[in-house]
């Protein structure tokens, strides 16, 4: 009996044994096996380390003269203070305290410490050092202060809707608009790695092995935009939008012989270093490029270009206007109903008369007007490294509509950028020949290597001999037409355009108008072309009283700026 | 004597045994000092080279400080209110000077 109970007891410790030793097995199994790549993941994290390496983005500069350059978007690093829920023992006080000190209102700061286990909120990002320094003196648990690379822009508004920006998209930096979107590529660079060992607060330990694959930095941008320029340019444009509250303008100065773009202001403009304050999104538009409206006399150029080149109209070809021309039904007048009587085309362009520029269009034929007008990229891109670039609209143009023909000769019913309209009276100024515009004239690798670009021609559009007659029309129209140019000694060579608004989603127009202007001098060895647009300016009627005097002080500005003397 | 001899053959084998191993000791012990030295200078390394990069950072820091506030002291904006604090004027008139063509030596280089 007793040995039996002997025999039970040692069972029964065999059986637990056994039980416990089968359950340490399954529990080992679970972690070991089933589990194991979770915990070797969670092994892998307290000791290997693995960073990602983040580039450097490359940086932007503008020239002065082609031979200094200033930086215009650059890297700098900031603090950013972040929150640690779960470490904060009295979220009131905290809140109360760092509140001030961030501008962010006490509740939403309760708001972002309300999960107690939360490891991470972010609080505020761009913190000033003077700010930084209060929040690190208040010594508060749960608060951090970490260093943090963002794009830095000097010159502040300075062309900062052909800069763009560079913000947040899905948790990364990544450039937005113009120029930082567009090469973005190449100013983003390559991210590297590294993997090795840590020690116990997560720093490297150097003595360890290490994989290690360096980050590429981004190539630095160097722009065909002159600082000097370019700052003189939005000046002025700031003064005519202020004195005409306008509601969006443009300016752009160009090299006609290269396309090299040496300013280009948009109206609005925006501080890019602050861009989250911008109020609404079509302020960071360029109104250069994704613009299109309809250009009115300012494209009276182009008509007479396509005359010319064929030979159908000469400077001289005289016509009689009437003050009206009958066209399907529809009468077209000349602007305040005015009557020329007879007329060269030249006169056609001085006054710029509606009804001549009909007249030239008729004599080239609609399939060479059209031609032409194509001919001069109004239909398409020009090309520009920018992003977003917006194109024209000639498709008045492919329904063989009589009426449609003759209000473009004049510039109503077509559509166009400033851009295009700067490159084809550029072309015109480059005996013809049409230039893609662009605006970075160099890159550099880190390495060093310098990538060039060189002026393109994209097309020969009219004879040289044209582009000299046009050029003397134009000078004529500059010396008879616009009495607030006075560019004593120099040839210069102008077309204002004063174009009526077209009624959103109805047809006809409303009584608001745009104003442009496109010009260069010297006229017959041109340093520079100045094209410039207003919208909706109020209280004044034509780009003559617009446009014509600003034109002046900006070419006066270049003339002395380039140290170009008097031709005669 | 057979035995005699044996007996100090086995004594001199046993003060070899000994020495060599009093010798691989003293190695073992020689070795583990130098091998502790020199992870030990490894890590002095480490703690320096930390202390550098921590130097380099502040200084880059410095450096960036530095560069901001020269960037925005030359940005236009800022010496256009310092022109404007100066009371510089603004140039006028341009006037280019005629050089005569008869005059080679302005006129045109050699």
């Amino acid at each position: 009996m007793k040995r039996h109970f002997g025999n039970w007891r040692f069972y029964a410790v065999f059986l637990l044994a056994a039980i416990a030793t089968g359950v340490i097995i399954i529990r080992l199994f679970c972690l070991q096996v089933l589990q194991h790549g979770s915990y070797t993941a969670l092994a892998k994290d307290q000791h290997e380390l693995l960073q990602q390496l983040i580039p450097r983005r490359g940086e932007i500069f503008i020239q002065e003269k082609g031979d200094t350059w200033h930086p215009l978007a650059v890297n700098r690093s900031y603090q950013t203070a972040f929150l640690v829920p779960r470490e904060v023992a009295d979220k009131e006080e905290l809140a109360q305290n760092i509140s001030p000190l961030v501008g962010i209102a006490a509740d939403k700061i309760l708001e972002k410490l309300a999960d107690p286990n939360d490891p991470y909120e972010p609080l505020k990002s761009k913190l000033d050092d003077e700010t930084a320094q209060k929040i690190r003196e208040l010594d508060l648990k749960g608060v951090y202060l970490i260093n943090e690379g963002w794009r830095w822009y000097p010159q502040g508004n300075l062309a900062s809707n052909v800069l763009g920006f560079v913000g947040m998209s899905e948790e990364q930096k990544i450039g937005q608009y113009g120029l930082e979107q567009y090469y973005e590529n190449e100013l983003a660079g390559q991210s590297g790695f590294l993997k090795s060992e840590k020690d116990a607060l997560g720093r490297w330990l150097l003595m360890q092995d290490y994989n290690l694959e360096p980050a590429k930095d981004g190539a630095n941008l160097y722009l065909t935009l002159d600082q000097n320029i370019q700052y003189v340019v939005e000046q002025k444009l700031k003064e005519v939008a202020e004195k005409w509250a306008i509601a969006d303008g443009c300016a752009i100065v160009m090299d006609p012989q290269s396309g090299a773009i040496r300013a280009m202001a948009s109206w609005p403009d925006f501080n890019p270093n602050e861009y989250q304050k911008v109020e609404h999104i079509n302020d960071f538009m360029n109104s250069c490029t994704q613009k299109t409206y309809e250009p009115g006399s300012v494209f009276k150029p182009i008509v007479m270009a396509a005359g010319l080149d064929t030979g159908k109209i000469s400077p001289e070809t005289i016509y009689t206007d009437t003050g009206s021309v009958q066209i399907s039904g529809y009468t077209i007048k000349n602007a305040l109903e005015k009557v020329y009587g007879v007329s060269t085309m030249t006169k056609v362009l001085e006054n710029s008369i509606n009804t001549g520029a009909i007249f030239a269009e008729r004599a080239t034929g609609n399939d060479n007007f059209k031609k032409y007008s194509e001919a001069f990229g109004f239909d398409s891109k020009t090309g520009v490294d920018l992003a977003g670039e917006a194109v024209g609209n000639l498709n008045n143009l492919k329904t063989n509509r009589e009426i449609n023909f003759a209000t473009a000769s004049f510039g109503q019913g077509i559509s166009v950028t400033s851009l295009e309209m700067a490159s084809a009276i550029s072309a015109i100024a480059n005996d013809g020949k049409l230039m893609k515009p662009y605006l970075v004239e160099k890159s550099v690798d880190p390495d060093g290597q310098e990538k060039l670009t060189q002026p393109q021609l994209i097309r020969n559009i009219i004879s040289p001999k044209t582009a000299g007659q046009l050029t003397a029309m134009l000078v004529s129209t500059v010396r008879n037409g616009y009495d607030k140019i006075k560019l004593t000694g120099y040839f210069v060579a102008g077309k204002t355009g004063t174009a009526q608004i077209s009624l959103e989603g109805k047809v006809g127009y409303s009584d608001d108008t745009n104003h442009s202007f496109a010009g260069y001098a010297p006229a017959y060895n041109p340093k520079f072309l100045i094209f410039l647009m207003i919208g909706k300016p109020k209280g004044v009627q034509f780009a003559s009283g617009t446009l014509a005097p600003l034109f002046a002080e900006i070419a006066r500005y270049l003339l002395d700026y380039y140290e170009i003397p008097p031709e005669e | 004597m057979t035995h005699h001899n044996s007996r100090n053959q086995t004594t001199v084998h046993g003060k070899g045994k000994l020495a060599l191993s009093l010798a691989m000791f003293f190695v073992l012990i020689l070795l583990s000092v130098v091998y502790l030295s020199q992870v030990n200078k490894l890590i002095e390394k480490n703690f320096d080279l930390r202390n550098i990069r921590l130097a380099v950072q502040e200084r880059q820091e410095q450096s960036q400080k530095l560069m901001v506030a020269f960037m925005q002291a030359g940005s236009l904006s800022s010496l256009e209110e310092a022109a404007k604090r100066l009371n510089l004027v603004e140039i006028g008139k341009t006037a280019y000077l005629n050089i005569a063509p008869d005059f080679f030596a302005l006129y045109q280089k050699p």
